[in-house]
């Protein structure tokens, strides 16, 4: 019992009803003030915060009036709103600051309401940490930025001796999983007086978010903070695997991306068809898998190529009709444009045949015109001498019955041409056939059809 | 008689006829189970459904067609249209067609059969075919599986008997059997087709195939393994071609 009220006797006592009482906050521990305060260290150029509570332990209201503290290098740095009156067992924090500028012992007094203490705090030589050409006292934040996930930044940090005398740095380390570090300084140090050095640390995320760390300097703490951003998908470029595209063609596209992606991420690849003036579209011009015109672009992180609805290429047909293909890559920050001339062309004769029967050669042939503009077929037939058979040259005007089919069909540019010439006489005389057929850009001739 | 000839053929330039109509090169089943006319040329396709739906294989010449569904073999025409019908045994089916592009044979249920007209009459034939043809009205010619090893048989059709037999060592399923005695099968990457004296044609392709069906005339529909693609083989008489056929989505 003469123990604890000796105890209480010395706690600091504020105020003529002794309700008011001093603690000091160390970390999260709440310690009764009984009397001077040594506060610590802190380096020149550091600011050692100390936290106090002044708490009401009486059974009435009491209130704090005034606070104030008066010594070199020390300041009110936080405090309540005066006069604030505390209800029992209520407390108001407020907060000193020594922030030293040189080394030494220092001391100030504290006055809560009419009661004084003394505080003293020592300045102990120390290195001063510099970042971005701003000092950074013990407790600071480095911000390295943002960058985005999978790259690195390097920051350059400066430890300078500002002290007449020489400094020894004892430790120095960086601890969190983003940062590396440091690179370029190894403790133990000695930094003479006005001497200084520098070195790196690394700012690394491996995943998008806010990261932090510590730098540690001997006894002195720094905080260390970086975003790390999501990286963008790598612009794709699409690829046609032929530059001098023609109609009736099956080729394929790929999308290269401009670097190996280190994200996942989809898009979407189109192919349009601006016909030539005049002409329709062609409903052969198509991928040749999935949605005709439409087809779902895929990267994984660590791709260089995408894939297109799953796989690293994709086929399409170039149709049978003049005009431009044109290819539109649309991915989440970027996008591509392909344009694929489909110029217009002679009639392709794809396959032809010739057929006789008693009375009648059929002539059969079947392939395109891109242009729809199938004007006239000429048939010259000739004998088993390869003699041209008298008239020569039958012509025969097509041009109407053309456009009347390809003003109905749905197959583009493609028809099968069946033409019938009834004959008497020895069927035997007739070898073969050759056709001719005239469009807007030229005119073709068939390999000689044998009958 | 070339005076002659020359004299109607000048007639004939301004009598002579002539028709226009897309290009068809034949019909396959899709992965769906629909009949596809494919109309196109070479490198360049697009399908028209026949409204005909859960067919489990087909095979189309240059003038008819035959499917299978699960109860029935239907008989088409050129145009595609059903023509005939039979109720038959569930299960997939092989067929032949003449060398005029009538339809001559069916197997399916591991029973051989040959068409007459409007009769589809037993051969009298059993066994595991996988792929026939006919050689004749008299007698057809089949790929067997006999265990791990492939045979050519001759079979008389009047009788169901084996004529012939001779081994089939150096090739392995998918195999189309043509009716000139031609072969179409794949090795080492490459599709072959092996005409009755013995020479090959390759043409090397990263596909797989599963299966060989007769599109029509020179094409072949080829099923990729382990996907929906299907392309067409064009077996012209220089060169083999490959095409993909666009591909049905729903």
């Amino acid at each position: 019992m003469i123990a604890r009220l000796a105890f209480i006797a010395a706690l600091l006592q504020l105020g003529a009803s002794a309700q008011l009482q001093l603690f000091q906050y160390i970390g999260t521990v709440e310690t009764p003030v009984t009397g001077g305060i040594n506060a610590g260290t802190a380096a020149p150029g550091d600011t050692l915060d100390i936290v106090f509570a002044v708490r009401n332990t009486g059974l009435a209201a009491a209130t704090v009036q005034t606070i104030n503290v008066a010594g070199y290098e020390f300041q009110l740095s936080a405090q309540p709103l005066l006069p604030s009156v505390l209800a029992t067992q209520h407390e108001a924090l407020f907060t000193i600051a020594f922030s030293p500028t040189t080394p030494g012992l220092y001391s100030a007094v504290i006055t809560v309401n009419t009661t004084s203490l003394t505080i003293t705090a020592s300045a102990i030589p120390a290195a001063l940490l510099s970042f971005g050409g701003t000092q950074l006292p013990a407790g600071a934040t480095a911000d390295f930025g943002q960058i985005q996930w999978g790259a690195s930044i390097a920051k350059a940090f400066t430890l300078s001796n500002p002290n007449s005398i020489a400094v020894t740095v004892g430790a120095i380390s960086v601890s969190g999983a983003a940062f590396q570090g440091p690179v370029g300084i190894a403790a133990p140090l000695l930094i003479p007086a006005g001497g200084s050095t520098t070195f790196q640390i690394f700012f690394a995320p491996a995943a998008s978010g806010q990261a932090t760390a510590t730098l540690s300097i001997d006894q002195r703490t720094f905080q260390l903070t970086g975003l790390g951003l999501v990286p963008p998908l790598p612009q794709g470029a699409i690829i046609v695997n032929s530059q001098t595209a023609a109609s009736a063609q099956q080729l394929s596209v790929t999308i290269a991306l401009a670097s190996v992606s280190q994200v996942s991420g989809n898009g979407t690849l189109t192919l349009a068809f601006e016909p030539a003036t005049g002409l329709p579209d062609d409903p052969a011009i198509q991928f040749l898998s999935g949605p005709l015109r439409k087809a779902s672009v895929s990267i994984t992180a660590g791709d260089s190529f995408a894939r297109i609805d799953g796989q690293p290429n994709m086929a399409f047909q170039t149709g049978t009709t003049a005009g431009t293909l044109v290819f539109m890559l649309t991915l989440p920050n970027s996008s591509d444009q392909f344009t694929l001339p489909i110029a217009p062309a002679p009639v392709s004769v794809t396959s032809s045949s010739g057929d006789m029967t008693a009375g009648v050669l059929d002539v059969n042939v079947a392939g395109f015109d891109n242009t729809y503009s199938i004007s006239e077929l000429s048939f010259t037939f000739y004998d088993n001498s390869s003699k041209v058979i008298q008239p020569g040259v039958i012509t025969v005007n097509a041009a109407s019955q053309f456009r009347g089919y390809f003003a109905a069909t749905q197959a583009g540019g493609m028809f099968t041409l069946l033409a019938t010439f009834p004959f008497t006489g020895n069927s035997g005389t007739v070898a073969g056939v050759d056709v001719q057929i005239a469009n807007s850009v030229g005119t073709i001739t068939t390999q000689r059809i044998a009958f | 008689m070339k005076k002659i000839l020359l004299w109607i053929l000048a007639g004939s330039a301004v009598c002579a006829q002539h028709s226009i109509s897309p290009p068809v090169v034949g019909a396959f089943h899709d992965s769906t189970g629909s009949l596809q006319r494919v109309i196109g040329v070479p490198g360049n396709f697009v399908l028209a459904e026949a409204g005909i739906s859960n067919v489990l294989s087909a095979a189309f010449s240059t003038s008819a067609g035959l499917a299978k569904t699960d109860a029935e073999v239907l008989v088409f025409n050129a145009s595609a249209q059903i023509i005939n019908r039979f109720q038959v045994a569930a299960g997939p089916a092989l067929f032949a067609f003449d060398q005029s592009g009538a339809p001559a044979l069916a197997y399916f249920a591991s029973k051989l059969f040959r068409l007459a007209g409007s009769s589809l009459i037993p051969v009298g034939w059993t066994g595991d075919a996988v792929s026939i043809a006919s050689i004749g009205p008299q007698s057809a010619t089949m790929i067997v599986r006999e265990g791990r090893e492939l045979q050519t048989l001759q079979i008389s059709l009047p009788s169901g008997s084996v004529d012939s037999q001779t081994p089939l060592s150096d090739i392995a399923t998918p195999v189309l059997l043509f009716s000139n005695g031609s072969l179409l099968f794949t090795r080492d990457g490459a599709i072959i087709v092996r005409d009755p004296s013995g020479v090959e044609r390759k043409l090397s392709t990263p596909i797989r195939v599963a299966s060989f069906e007769s599109m029509a005339g020179e094409w072949v529909t080829v099923r990729e393994a382990f996907s929906s693609r299907v392309f067409a083989l064009r077996i012209g008489p220089q060169n083999l071609d490959l095409y993909q056929l666009p591909e049905v989505t729903p």
